[in-house]
């Protein structure tokens, strides 16, 4: 952790509401994009973002400074990530999978949302626990070591985690990747 | 001859994210089959790429930080600039004043429009501090905007000092002035952004060091 970094979490422990203004700046776009990439919501990731320097703020008390405030505030995040993707799928029921068109169009574009659609699809059909693990290792670039202390598994199963999702992204994407670069 | 060995789907994708604990370039160089694979492999988890989040403009973490102040109990400094407003005010007319005063009537300066030159950038020196450290404040708390009889009477000086600028032939000055009019008038209009403020407080901290610069300079010389 950086010194200036150790420093304001020091103050913000003690209620200094500069220092964890400081702490929001720099993480609070970071956050917003793991809020998104996991529960596949704008909304739900705003409320992530927020519901998180909350915690954050709440529980500095125990941060111990072992893992980089960057990891702890991960943790947090993806925590309350996945309570949203458990609360959601429970309420909610699912929606028909939306048909893709078949028509084989040279437009580029076209391809592009189609590959985004069946992105958006496979990323839904991830487990929580794997979806998180996946986004922490493709988009965060966080290692299987990091991704086991944020979400709480072992390295094994942070693996395993990751392995089955590319599994599923293969089956959806594999048809439409060949062409998209 | 040894019965040869492909690369498991999972050895790609740790070798993919560069987590492997094997070294599977050999492999990958020699069997075209597992260079199949991989290729397929690369293409879908850089397809992966293409999920991206909504990009948020540059007012979102003063919104997030202002939610997020009203609910937990943090303590904040009182912003500085109230207590100097007007004091700076006065010293910027007074300013003015000086300028118009030595540059009209100084009959026994030896070059009047030089003497006045150097008025008007001790003058404009104390606006652009004064710009400074009001913007400084409001990109750090958003919350602490400017209040709008306050912000107009930085305006109507700034107004002034850019008109003088660019009729003594100081056309850099004048542009710089010119700019940060704009932003002022941004700022009365709608809240600014904290970007634009940044990149604006950056601009006239650099031209206050210039000015500090030039100046010292000047009194090495004499």
């Amino acid at each position: 952790m950086h010194e200036s970094e150790a420093a304001a979490v020091a103050r913000a422990r003690t209620g200094d509401g500069d220092a964890f203004r400081l702490l929001v700046e720099r993480y609070g776009r970071s956050v917003f994009r793991l809020g998104y990439r996991l529960t596949g919501n704008e909304q739900d990731a705003e409320d992530v973002v927020q519901e998180t320097f909350l915690r954050a703020f709440r529980q500095l008390d125990k941060y111990d400074g072992r893992a980089s405030f960057h990891t702890w505030i991960y943790r947090i995040a993806s925590n309350y990530s996945l309570d949203l993707l458990r609360a959601r799928r429970r309420t909610e029921t699912p929606e028909p999978e939306s048909l893709v068109s078949t028509e084989t169009s040279a437009d580029r574009r076209v391809l592009s949302e189609q590959i985004g659609d069946r992105l958006r699809q496979a990323m839904d059909d991830l487990s929580s626990q794997e979806r998180s693990a996946f986004v922490l290792r493709h988009y965060e670039g966080l290692s299987i070591e990091e991704i086991g202390g944020v979400l709480g598994i072992a390295q094994s199963a942070t693996k395993n985690s990751i392995f089955r999702a590319v599994q599923k992204l293969r089956r959806y994407l594999e048809p439409f990747s060949g062409g998209a670069r | 001859m040894i019965p040869h060995e492909h690369l498991t789907p999972d050895e790609m994708v740790l070798h993919y994210y560069s987590e492997g604990c094997r070294e599977p370039e050999e492999r990958l160089a020699e069997c075209p089959q597992c260079r199949a694979e991989y290729r397929a492999l690369q293409r879908v988890l850089n397809a992966a790429d293409g999920y991206a989040p909504p990009e948020r403009d540059c007012g979102f973490e003063a919104r997030l930080w202002e939610r997020l102040r009203r609910e937990l109990p943090v303590r904040q400094a009182e912003p500085r600039w109230r207590l100097h407003w007007r004091a700076l005010s006065v010293a910027a007319a007074l300013a003015v004043a000086i300028f118009f005063i030595g540059r009209w009537s100084a009959p026994n300066r030896p070059d009047p429009a030089l003497a006045g030159n150097d008025v008007l950038m001790e003058a404009v020196g104390d606006h652009i501090d004064r710009s400074q450290f009001l913007l400084q404040e409001v990109a750090n708390d958003p919350r602490t905007a400017a209040p709008r009889e306050e912000l107009a009477d930085l305006l109507g000086a700034n107004r002034l000092y850019r008109q003088t600028a660019a009729m003594s032939g100081e056309p850099a000055m004048a542009d710089l002035l010119d700019e940060l009019e704009q932003l002022l008038v941004e700022m009365q209009n709608v809240e600014q952004t904290n970007g634009e403020v940044r990149e604006m407080v950056f601009k006239l901290r650099v031209a206050a060091a210039e000015l500090r610069k030039a100046k010292s300079g000047k009194e090495d010389r004499l």
